[in-house]
């Protein structure tokens, strides 16, 4: 009795604990602290932001190809659509916007936090199922906040499904959120961010997540300056 | 064992506390200037074992009288307000007091030896990698006395790196430059030399009639950009990250201020270099830092009599510490284990302090939240010529605001 109750506890455990992926491929940018990662819409590139406050175009080896001439406080996240590339400002508490061909700065919004400096917007992309951007506080708490298409907050969700949240984005019908403490990919319910599957990532403080055409899942680490592509392959749950 | 009973009682008390309690670190921002307002508070109780047949442990020293347990009781180890800002990205600055250090109020007769400042600085960044730092602030010597202590694991620091030996703050300009994306950081600065009695009243703005300011320098060089607060390697590396750091600091004083640390070492008259280097890796959650520095000291004036009386011109004091840690993300715990030792006069013959510390540290809200404990275990408790010879447990909790 003794020995099956003990098989069971240690059964529970192995099912209850997220499959760990392997990356296939793995190069460095020479962005420095990157901190995010968006494909371009045609993906010839990406779209690199930094803690610098600095957004960067580069190639799909992540090699700068472009700097964008405005620059912010502590870019944090990055999300690109068929016209735009929009940044979040950790610090500032701003979304920003810039042109797909010149990355020039068109506008900018404020979207008001009052949590530690640190410890702001994290990430953004957009909600098809929804229709909304969302943006992502990092921790104590963290927020999903839904955004209208003038960057005005319409709605807010506390979620205590992490340490922490280092990027967000929405790929094939469903929202993923990354943790760079847990070293943790969440693939979450598109209306309630409720978590459906995760998956465990070997990466060292991984920042920013992006899918390439191919559904490949792709990791950018601050601390190791790479980037990561990962199977995103299902697991038991 | 009723002094354990309590101990649990109010840990266990702050940990319901705690876990029901958000977190009000505030930021504002008006999209140039942000500023944020945080805080720490951490307190303890602290228990020495006292050995009855040592006279040091006694009231006046002295073996006919009761055992000296002042020092069995609560403390704070810390209770921070910390304002920190940025205008743009070419400017930060920092104002942080300590207001345990409000409770000892200076007076003719009590000098004032501890400010409650502990950061009063601006930072300029005029090119990426580079900054000039003023004001005061700590010196760019000894990688474990530039962790926050917040961040730390333990309620105090190993002997040499604790602020008794060389000063930690001072007032004066740092120049910062990073290469290679952080893997070599170089520091340089100038400095009063008079430590955290710089801003007391125990110069009150005189410092050391010769006018000579002390110099200090560090470069490190690591395997990915080090964060000298990683003391656990809570990022949970995934290859091993290794930093190794040298630093030197020099000044020339004809004062000297006694009676106000431990060793007497702080301001002494003559002249003072100290080297030293510290090394610290990580990987998968298992963490090791190690330091050693070494003080050259010729002294003058009535500081000669350090020198014992030997045919010598100078003494050397000094000491190392080694760490090894280990922090689980699952369980919320971390364990580390300490090695440290200090020798305060090379012509003193047995007069090696040495510690073994060990403890565990429980994570209710990452370092927000925290469970710190500590024992320190003396080594060589029965030489009369150290200061410190009785173990310690000290045990509490941290919440940061």
């Amino acid at each position: 009795m003794k020995k099956t109750l003990l098989v069971l506890f240690v059964a529970s455990f192995t099912f209850m604990e997220a499959q760990t992926l392997k990356p296939f491929k793995k190069f460095r940018t020479n962005v420095s602290e990157p901190s995010d990662i968006a494909y371009t819409p045609d993906f010839s590139g990406f779209y690199i932001v930094s803690d610098q406050g600095i957004l960067y175009q580069t190639d799909t080896l992540g090699k700068i190809t472009k700097t964008a001439p405005f620059t912010g406080v502590d870019f944090e996240g990055v999300y690109a659509d068929d016209k735009n590339v929009y940044v979040s400002d950790e610090r500032t508490r701003r979304v920003h916007v810039y042109t797909q061909s010149a990355l020039e700065h068109t506008r900018q919004n404020e979207i008001t936090y009052h949590g530690g400096m640190n410890e702001g917007y994290e990430g953004i992309t957009f909600n098809q199922r929804k229709n909304c951007f969302v943006i992502v506080t990092e921790k104590n708490p963290i927020y999903f906040f839904e955004l209208n298409s003038d960057l005005i907050k319409i709605n807010e969700t506390k979620l205590k499904i992490a340490s922490d949240i280092s990027a967000v984005y929405f790929y094939k019908d469903f929202m993923y959120a990354l943790s760079d403490e847990d070293q943790t990919v969440f693939r979450l319910d598109p209306i309630t961010y409720a978590v459906i599957n995760k998956w465990k990532i070997p990466v060292t403080n991984p920042e920013g997540m992006a899918f390439d055409a191919q559904g490949n899942l792709v990791i950018v680490s601050d601390f190791e300056q790479t980037i990561f592509k990962f199977h995103l392959t299902e697991n038991i749950k | 064992m009723t002094h354990v009973k309590r101990i649990f009682s109010i840990v266990a008390g702050i940990s319901l506390f705690c876990s029901s309690t958000g977190f009000s670190q505030t930021t504002f921002t008006n999209g140039e200037n942000v500023l944020e307002l945080s805080g720490t508070i951490a307190a303890y109780y602290n228990w020495r074992f006292l050995d009855p047949n040592n006279p040091n442990n006694h009231v006046n020293n002295n073996i006919s009288q009761p055992l000296d347990k002042k020092n069995n009781g609560f403390g704070l180890g810390t209770a921070r307000l910390n304002l920190a800002g940025m205008y743009g990205s070419k400017y930060e600055y920092r104002l942080e007091f300590d207001m345990d250090a409000l409770g000892t109020p200076a007076s003719s007769s009590n000098p004032g030896n501890y400010s409650p400042l502990l950061n009063a600085y601006f930072v300029y960044k005029p090119v990426r990698g580079f900054s000039i730092k003023a004001g005061y602030a700590k010196l760019p010597y000894s990688a474990n006395n530039m962790a926050y202590y917040p961040n730390q694991p333990y309620w105090s620091r190993a002997q040499i790196v604790s602020g008794d030996i060389f000063s930690r703050r001072d007032l004066g300009v740092t120049l910062q430059q990073s290469l290679l994306h952080e893997h070599i950081r170089i520091w340089a600065g100038i400095y009063t030399g008079m430590g955290e009695y710089s801003i007391t009243n125990v110069t009150s703005g005189n410092y050391d009639a010769n006018g000579k300011p002390e110099y200090a320098g560090r470069i490190d060089f690591s395997t990915n950009k080090y964060d000298f607060n990683s003391i656990y390697d809570t990022r949970n590396s995934q290859r091993p990250v290794i930093s190794v750091g040298f630093n030197g600091r020099y000044t020339e004083k004809t004062q000297t201020i006694t009676g106000l640390s431990d060793y007497d070492l702080k301001i002494i008259s003559g002249k003072k270099t100290i080297i030293g280097m510290d090394a610290a890796i990580a990987y998968k959650g298992i963490s090791a830092q190690f330091e050693i520095h070494q003080l050259i000291i010729s002294p003058t004036n009535a500081d000669t009599a350090r020198l014992q009386g030997k045919n010598t011109t100078y003494f050397r004091a000094g000491g190392l510490f080694g760490q090894l840690n280990y922090y689980n993300r699952k369980l919320k715990s971390g364990v580390y284990v300490r090695y440290d030792n200090f020798i305060p006069n090379d012509l003193v013959k047995d007069n090696m302090e040495q510690t073994l510390s060990f403890g565990y540290n429980f994570f209710l809200k990452g370092f927000k939240s925290m469970l710190r404990t500590q024992y320190l275990y003396r080594l060589d408790k029965n030489n009369p010529n150290l200061l410190k010879v009785s173990d310690e447990l000290r045990i509490g909790w941290q919440y940061m605001f």
